[in-house]
């Protein structure tokens, strides 16, 4: 009997329930309530389903994730080394249609212009307290991409990779909700309905030179960001080149998707409670949130500027899709403006920028590696 | 290493604006270096009626019966069609990539 009982509690102790904490029960149900809003509410479900699953397995206690090698091990390497985000980069290149931009290049300072909210933050995280390298990182969710959110966040303030990663994900699937109020405060009815010229057909050979062009230029100005930039135009030229259509085939949809689910899955793993149920967290959710107003405000005024200055023909609703969140963006510059015109499009007016933002932000993120270097590991 | 967030602020304003400036200049130098962009015609057309001509001279048969097909949904007779031009406008490729783009649900 007292074998049994030996046994029973050795069983009990090694279990994970006598290491359960409060902090991970808290996690477990954070994990469910995104589930809940992944699945049941449709928030960017591909992506904020296993974010939700890894974000309920970290908080299993005794699994040796960080110790034991296995599949998790091989997840956590991918993450913090920067193997997956230049990946998913790659399959946005493959998906990115660089037309419109290329068609109206001064779109490009709409998307320069809505970086300002990188920047917002950033001046705010110092002045709460954060260091120089968890600012930066915390900024980067102002320009609305996942990727380099998360490559940036790997190299300069691994500890806040998790809440950095949720708040820039979250505020990305709530862009229908966090631009339109923003949008309408800053331009009129007369502003809305203005509709833009018919952008000009690109030729093959502009869409071929352009990817390689751009690798070329960013690369050698800003090494540390040559593997985010050259994988997006790499996907890109694939799609473009036309006689690569398997490889593009493979990037935007089976890698994508394997990439995507270890990238995600990946993201939950770092959402531990020790490390997420902190102050700080709740500092980053607010300032993700400053950082996405203040970047759309910045694009929207900004397109103001530019509407004047060419006589009304451009409509500053798209500048708003400066922030880069491709497309979904893009696409409430359209919604908006066809609320004020129906027979108004600016979907592929507000892909300009939209293209445009996802460069801007990757120049950002290697401007701050330059500038500040990486957290001293 | 500079840690005064408005200078940091500012001088990485400067470069994403500097470098994305840079990248316009570049796409323009590329538009007019293209070899393949169409030559302004140097003179006049003179016969513009010819084209119909050569039109009617291919089986477009498979064609016609598609765009009959596709009148004839919208509730209209396949008599009333006076002829089928191509529009200038890129219209159907800019409506096909904004479909798909509607369509897609995730961003990154």
């Amino acid at each position: 009997m007292d074998a049994f009982v030996v046994a029973l509690m050795s069983v009990w102790n090694d279990s994970g329930f006598a290491a359960f904490s409060m902090g991970n029960g808290i996690m477990m149900l954070v994990g469910i309530i995104l589930l809940y809003l992944a699945i049941g509410k449709g928030f960017e479900p591909l992506l904020l389903a296993p974010i939700a699953f890894g974000c309920i397995l970290a908080n299993v206690p005794k699994t040796g994730f960080d110790t034991d090698p296995g599949i998790m091990q091989v997840i956590l390497y991918g993450i913090n080394n920067e193997v997956f985000p230049p990946l998913i980069f790659m399959g946005v290149g493959a998906m990115t249609d660089f037309g419109p931009l290329i068609a109206n290049p001064k779109t490009l300072l709409l998307g320069a212009a809505a970086q300002a909210g990188v920047f917002v933050s950033l001046i705010g995280a110092l002045f709460l307290g954060f260091t120089v390298q968890e600012a930066a990182a915390i900024g980067i969710i102002g320009g609305a991409d996942g990727p380099t959110a998360i490559y940036l966040a790997a190299k300069m303030a691994p500890q806040l990779l998790g809440a950095i990663a949720v708040a820039a994900y979250s505020y990305m699937s709530l862009v229908p909700l966090i631009q339109p109020p923003i949008m309408k405060l800053f331009t009129t009815e007369e502003d809305r309905k203005i509709v833009m010229e018919q952008l000009r057909t690109v030729s093959h050979f502009e869409k071929m030179v352009f990817p390689v062009v751009t690798t070329i230029f960013i690369s050698l100005l800003l090494p540390p960001v040559c593997s985010l930039i050259g994988m997006l135009m790499l996907g890109n030229l694939f799609t473009e080149a036309g006689c690569l259509g398997r490889l593009s085939d493979t990037a935007q949809n089976a890698l994508m998707n394997i990439v995507t689910i270890m990238l995600a899955t990946g993201t939950g793993l770092t959402m531990k409670a020790e490390s997420f149920l902190t102050y700080q967290t709740i500092l980053i959710i607010c300032l993700g949130l400053v950082a996405f107003a203040a970047g759309t405000a910045a694009g929207v005024i900004f397109g103001k500027l530019m509407c004047w200055a060419d006589g009304g023909k451009t409509n500053p609703l798209i500048g708003s899709a400066g922030v880069s969140a491709v497309p979904m963006a893009a696409r409430v510059s359209q919604i908006v403006g066809q609320k004020a015109n129906p027979g108004n499009f600016l979907l592929m007016h507000a892909m300009g920028p939209n293209v445009a933002g996802v460069i801007g932000t990757a120049v950002a993120a290697g401007t701050m590696l330059a500038m500040i270097g990486p957290a001293a590991k | 290493m500079t840690t005064n967030p408005w200078l940091i602020a500012i001088i990485n304003m400067t470069i994403v604006f500097g470098v994305l400036i840079i990248l316009g200049v570049i796409m323009s130098v590329i538009k007019v270096c293209d070899p393949t962009a169409k030559k302004k015609p140097a003179a006049k057309v003179a016969a513009p009626a010819a084209a119909p001509a050569v039109v009617a001279k291919k089986d477009n048969a498979e064609v016609i019966a598609v765009i009959a097909a596709a009148v004839a949904a919208c509730g209209c007779s396949a008599d009333q069609i006076a002829c089928i031009r191509r529009i200038p406008s890129n219209g159907w490729t800019v409506n096909a990539r904004e479909e798909v783009m509607n369509v897609r649900k995730e961003c990154f």
